[in-house]
């Protein structure tokens, strides 16, 4: 074979990798460590790091004002959250969540924590969220709630979804992560549905090490939550309650600290966001074959920008796999997006009739991550595009040599 | 009468100037735990299996003499996993008298918790009394080793072996105690312990589920959360515990030992000091129990006091007594209207009126002690004034 120009340097070839330490695709943001701990001191000093003390009770106003709704209620993490207000949401019943196939694999397991089986729904070809008419189709009796969720790259159409939730009676809630500080038309997200629930994970958009909350406009629904997730007892428990099953799913003062001073630094993070997405959006433009998924703010929306997603097109010399391949050799800790479809995948139970959805299956083929995040520097990118480029000039000899190397 | 002023509730300045509470609440000092915070924020690693985590998940179980630790969120989380793990569909005996998360992580894990009472005397889900108590669709017993006590792990590991059950333990209030000889956290097919800020080794929040069996470890690790790619196992959740807990517990391993002998000094103070009070009896969790759950049984008809009360004028008094974090499962909501209307827990529910957690974490020393302890004997001995103040108030 003929030596071409670069494709020597790629790592996965025995080149040297772009990054001695990883680049990954979580947030990582980092708040100033004598601002943290000078506010964990002050539950230190009090003597309690958890049990509502002064950083969860201020961070849950915080995040009232910050997502303009009336009720925040912090929990240990989001899975936590959602788990309890399916539960809560079903009254009792055992039946089915309407879901996406095509999102992230704790969904299944979230529904199933909550006594009930998640129902697989199709994804809408462009904002790849539920796609609203397949849902009306699937709504039936055994339908006890749908957990709709925003994507990085758009929200949904939130409006359409509610509409049909209001007009079915089944309560809608929406798993929101991905769009923290994103807005649906021209509101940011956190009021919608009965309610939505927000991660404080450090791979999310608010570094609380781990964490989550919800937020609804709901009184009477935040104060079962809250009432729920400190075991349900008997006290003050008006009889509307009674279905609710309590848990442990108290917040602590070590992660609100944190989280706090995240969400003051929010803002500056999603500057630092947009201008890596903006860097990526130019590689691609350069590069025949790899599509940016771009973020929809458009029209007065703002975006998170937290992750750079590209989907792998017909003119790209590699597959998706491949190409996870080749940047993961690199140093770059990356994967494909939302691959299998939840349905398809060893996540959904075993023996459950698996559906036909063309989109999300399709869709689960189609992109992989890109490194962002904190740890992502500009001029990583710039780097990582260069490689990306050596694939691109070089695409029939890099496939040929990839698949080459695999044993048959 | 002037002696009447000595206490709180009869006008009296209160025993203490800031509030005395129930709960451990074992802090290391400020530089250790800074030193510690500050590493995290330097290495940046702050969830997912970071070096903290693990280290914890093997030096919790060293601490006790045993080999497998998988750390998650809380204690309830634990139990929900530990639970789910067992991979069985059916009824589990729980002990009427118990922590509320211990029988809620049951039903998260779709199984039917069948509540027993708790022996009259020792309190806890005995061997005799699960025999007793055994249906065909009993698949496993959970026990609580109520405040230290041993929940009768003998007898129960003979009646799940005879009759191919599992057997989990809530350890929340065992840690470091040892039973017949072999440390707590050694029963069963797992135990769970807490991490809470009220246990013995602080963690804010935090759990640490521990088995002696390493493919049940291995299965615990991979259901702690959705990611780890892994043989199948029943179910997943996101019950990760992430640097900052483990920060925390890390530094109270290195005190357990001497923060496990102060509560033990505690106790014995306690036990000495409360001797002989009409209407409190001490509960004696065994020599070998850690001590750390200082608990009384208030007998109102022989003190002359309601529990309530006691409450009120410990308060008073800047000692914040409080019922123990135990209940009558029977009476929480979503228990109760599950239950048929005849079924009855006495022993249960005279606990639940009756029980008193008093302080009896890092503040209080043992001068303290003494004088908790004589403010109780002064307010029995001055029943009447106390329930005279008390009504006039009221």
């Amino acid at each position: 074979m003929t030596v071409t120009p670069g494709v020597d340097e790629l790592a996965i070839f025995g080149g040297q990798p772009l990054f001695e330490t990883p680049r990954p695709i979580g947030q990582l943001a980092m708040p100033d460590v004598d601002e943290y701990l000078a506010l964990v001191r002050r539950s230190y000093d009090a003597g309690s790091l958890t049990d509502g003390g002064e950083n969860v009770v201020a961070l849950e106003r915080e995040l009232e004002t910050y997502h303009g709704v009336r009720n925040c209620v912090s929990v240990a993490n989001a899975g936590l959250g959602l788990i309890m207000l399916i539960q809560l949401l079903a009254g009792g019943r055992r039946g089915e969540v309407l879901m996406p196939a095509f999102s992230y694999r704790g969904l299944p397991h979230i529904a199933r924590w909550a006594g009930q089986m998640p129902h697989f729904s199709e994804a809408d070809a462009l904002t790849h969220t539920l796609d609203v008419a397949y849902l009306a189709r699937e709504i039936d009796e055994r339908t006890t709630s749908i957990l709709a969720v925003c994507n990085f790259n758009s929200p949904g159409d939130v409006e359409g979804l509610c509409r049909l939730a209001a007009e079915r009676d089944i309560p809608i809630i929406f798993d929101s992560v991905d769009g923290l500080g994103s807005t649906y038309r021209g509101r940011r997200l956190g009021p919608y549905g009965r309610a939505e629930v927000f991660s404080t994970h450090a791979t999310k958009m608010l570094n609380g090490f781990e964490g989550g909350y919800i937020t609804t406009d709901d009184d009477d629904l935040a104060e079962q939550l809250r009432w729920q997730r400190d075991h349900a007892l008997a006290a003050g428990a008006p009889a509307r309650h009674r279905d609710v099953l309590g848990v442990n799913a108290r917040f602590n003062e070590l992660h609100a600290a944190m989280t706090r001073l995240s969400l003051v630094g929010i803002d500056a993070v999603i500057a630092r966001n947009k201008a890596r997405y903006e860097a990526y959006g130019a590689i691609c433009e350069r590069l025949s074959g790899l599509d940016l998924l771009k973020c929809t703010d458009t029209a007065g929306e703002s975006s998170n920008y937290r992750m750079v997603v590209v989907g792998v097109g017909p003119n790209w010399p590699l597959t998706r796999d491949e190409t996870v391949s080749v940047l993961r050799a690199e140093g770059a800790v990356i994967a494909a997006y939302w691959h299998p479809a939840l349905h398809l995948s060893t996540h959904a139970p075993a023996g459950m009739p698996i559906p036909r959805l063309p989109v999300a299956e399709a869709l689960a083929e189609r992109f992989l991550h890109l490194p962002v995040g904190e740890l992502v520097s500009l001029e990583d990118i710039e780097r990582i595009g260069e490689r990306l480029e050596i694939v691109a000039r070089n695409g029939r000899v890099v496939a040929e040599r990839l698949r080459k190397a695999v044993p048959a | 009468m002037i002696e009447k002023r000595d206490l709180a509730i009869l006008g009296s300045a209160p025993a203490f100037p800031r509030p005395l509470c129930v709960g451990q609440r074992q802090l290391p000092s400020w530089d250790r735990l800074e030193r510690a915070l500050r590493g995290i924020f330097e290495r940046r690693f702050f969830a997912n299996g970071g070096p903290l985590v693990r280290e914890l998940d093997a030096a919790f179980p060293r601490a006790i003499g045993l080999e497998h630790g998988v750390c998650v969120t809380n204690e309830t989380v634990g139990m929900m996993i530990a639970a789910k793990a067992l991979d069985r569909d059916g009824e589990v005996l729980v002990p009427a008298y118990v922590p509320p998360g211990t029988i809620q992580a049951l039903s998260w894990a779709g199984l039917v918790p069948v509540l027993c009472d708790v022996d009259a005397v020792r309190f806890v889900l005995t061997g005799e009394i699960a025999r007793r108590s055994l249906t065909p669709r009993t698949v496993a017993i959970v026990g609580l080793h109520l405040w230290g006590s041993a929940c009768d792990p003998e007898d129960l590991e003979s009646v799940v072996k005879r009759n191919g059950l599992s057997l989990l333990f809530d350890a929340s209030h065992a840690l470091g105690g040892t039973h017949a000889g072999r440390p707590f956290g050694a029963f069963g097919d797992a135990e769970v312990f807490s991490l809470h800020q009220s246990q013995v080794l602080n963690g804010a929040e935090g759990g640490c589920i521990v088995t002696k069996d390493a493919t049940f470890a291995s299965r615990l690790r991979t259901m702690r959360n959705f990611y780890v790619p892994a043989d199948p196992v029943p179910l997943r959740i996101n019950g990760k515990m992430a640097e900052a807990p483990p920060a925390l517990a890390l530094l109270g391993l290195e005190d357990l030992r001497a923060n496990l002998a102060s509560a033990r000094a505690r106790f014995d103070r306690y036990r000495e000091h409360l001797a002989g009070i009409s209407g409190i009896t001490l509960f004696e969790p065994g020599p070998a129990a850690n001590g750390a759950d200082v608990v009384v049984e208030i007998d109102e008809a022989a003190g002359g006091i309601s529990r309530e009360m006691l409450i009120v004028a410990l308060r008073a008094e800047n000692v914040v007594a409080a019922p123990p974090c135990v209940v009558a499962a029977h009476r929480i909501p979503y228990y109760a209207r599950r239950l048929s209307s005849e079924a009855a827990f006495p022993v249960a529910d005279r606990l639940e009126r009756s029980m008193l957690a008093l302080p009896n974490g890092q503040d209080v020393d043992s001068g303290a002690v003494e004088r908790i302890s004589s403010l109780i004997r002064t307010i029995i001995e001055r029943a009447d004034a106390v329930r005279s103040a008390l009504g006039s108030a009221g």
